[in-house]
């Protein structure tokens, strides 16, 4: 039992069907959500499954460096300032809409 | 032999509960728990990190992610009061389009990578600190340094604290907290909280 | 493994609230009733909904929070490495801290560090 696990160690395609795995479920949630704020989860699904791609090649493909580390904090700092300015405007059309159903936010359509 | 059998176990368990949390996240019918879900995803995402050598990024994860992004994400369901508001719960045809498209993209990356090749590199990760090569790399202006995209970084960070104060203040009837201190020099001084008038109007626009 | 004893934490304090859950799961009468389901107020009948809104001031300081937190995580690397840096490291972080203090500035400007 032992020795099949050790020799089972994940290997770089078991990480990238892994972050394909959660990048999908993200693109599901994208797609199917219709709260403003449930599509911001989704989205922060996705960009967090990027950044675990570019460890994972960071990790597999050029160990010696961390430029894939790098990228992943400078994901992760773009992603806060997503956030920031996503939720300001949902609090924003909430107080002048009284929703945030995206369905409803069709105002440009006229 | 007992180190790599763990790795393997650790990682199944983490991936398990990873995938298992984040379709929590997009199919939970209330928001809150969906966020707690999310807090979950990212947690792991961390422990993913540790194993992958990267236990600097680790930590930034669960600095700004689990400690800064979520609480935001939770305030912003507070404020609309989406987990009451709206229970967020597709429409049969729009969760099959969407599962289609997801499940399309799934197999075309997969097929992707299943079939191109990746240059495997058997090196051992550093064994100098993360944090101090993550930190020289940043800050090097020279060729193949990250310095540019490091001051980028700070001015977008400004921008997004403007953009977030603007946005989320210019919305607040008047009299409420955050008006004093504007723009005009009369605005500044005291104004009762707000008068009945204004209470009927606001109510009447949340109620359009 | 140096993180041998995280995973042990982490597994113990997960190990602990499930099993308080679960023992008082198993153990507790369930005999739910209308005043017992109703949210406390210190003895009083609660009045309207547990959900209310909250004021967008808790957005404001949740925003500032954020954006200096990523500021920290920028900071610690450049600690940690400063011994190997010359000047001109300082002189960047030096530009980055400036930035953020400018957005600082606004936002005490603007009045939104103020709690009415």
């Amino acid at each position: 039992m032992t020795e099949f696990l050790a020799q089972h160690t994940p290997t770089l395609t078991h990480w990238l069907y892994l972050s394909t795995l959660l990048f999908s479920i993200g693109l599901y949630g994208l797609l199917t959500r219709r709260n403003a704020v449930g599509i911001l989860m989704a989205v922060e699904l996705m960009l967090n499954s990027a950044a675990l791609n570019f460890v994972v090649f960071n990790r597999f493909c050029a160990p010696a460096t961390v430029d894939g580390q790098i990228m992943a904090i400078f994901v992760i700092a773009a992603a806060a300032a997503e956030v920031v300015v996503g939720m300001a405007i949902f609090v924003a059309l909430y107080r002048y809409r009284g929703t945030v159903d995206v369905n409803a936010m069709d105002t440009m359509k006229d | 032999m007992i180190a790599s059998a763990s790795y393997t176990v650790i990682f199944y368990l983490l991936a398990a509960l990873a995938v298992l949390l984040s379709l929590a996240v997009v199919n939970a019918w209330k928001l809150l728990r969906a966020a707690i879900a999310l807090m979950g995803v990212l947690s792991m995402s961390a422990g993913l990190y540790v194993m992958l050598d990267a236990s600097f990024l680790a930590g930034v994860q669960v600095l700004v992610y689990v400690g800064g992004i979520v609480v935001l994400i939770v305030f912003a369901v507070m404020l609309t009061r989406s987990a009451e508001l709206l229970q967020d719960n597709p429409a049969p045809l729009r969760k099959i389009l969407g599962a289609i498209a997801s499940l399309a993209f799934l197999a075309a990356t997969v097929g992707v990578f299943r079939s191109s090749p990746f240059l495997l590199s058997a090196e051992k990760a550093p064994l100098r600190d993360n944090t101090t090569l993550i930190g020289e790399k940043l800050l090097d202006y020279g060729a193949g340094g990250y310095v540019l995209p490091f001051e980028i970084i700070s001015l977008l960070l400004l921008i997004a604290i403007i953009g977030g104060i603007v946005v989320a203040r210019k919305t607040e009837p008047q009299g409420q907290p955050f008006t004093t201190g504007g723009d005009e020099a009369g605005e500044a001084e005291f104004r009762p909280p707000f008068t009945q008038e204004e209470h009927e109007d606001e109510l009447e626009l949340v109620e359009k | 493994m140096d993180y041998f004893f995280v995973l042990m934490l982490a597994g113990m304090s997960a190990a602990m609230v499930a099993g308080g859950l679960a023992f008082s799961f198993l153990i507790a009468p369930h005999r739910p009733g209308a005043i017992k389901n109703s949210p406390y107020e210190c003895g009083e009948p609660p009045i309207g909904q547990a959900w209310v809104q909250f004021n967008v001031g808790y957005y404001l300081f949740g925003l500032l929070f954020l954006v200096f937190d990523v500021e920290a995580a920028f900071l610690y690397p450049w600690a940690v490495a400063f011994h190997g840096l010359g000047f001109m490291a300082f002189l960047e972080m030096g530009i980055f801290l400036l930035v953020l203090i400018l957005g600082l500035a606004y936002a005490w400007k603007k009045g939104a560090l103020e709690w009415v």
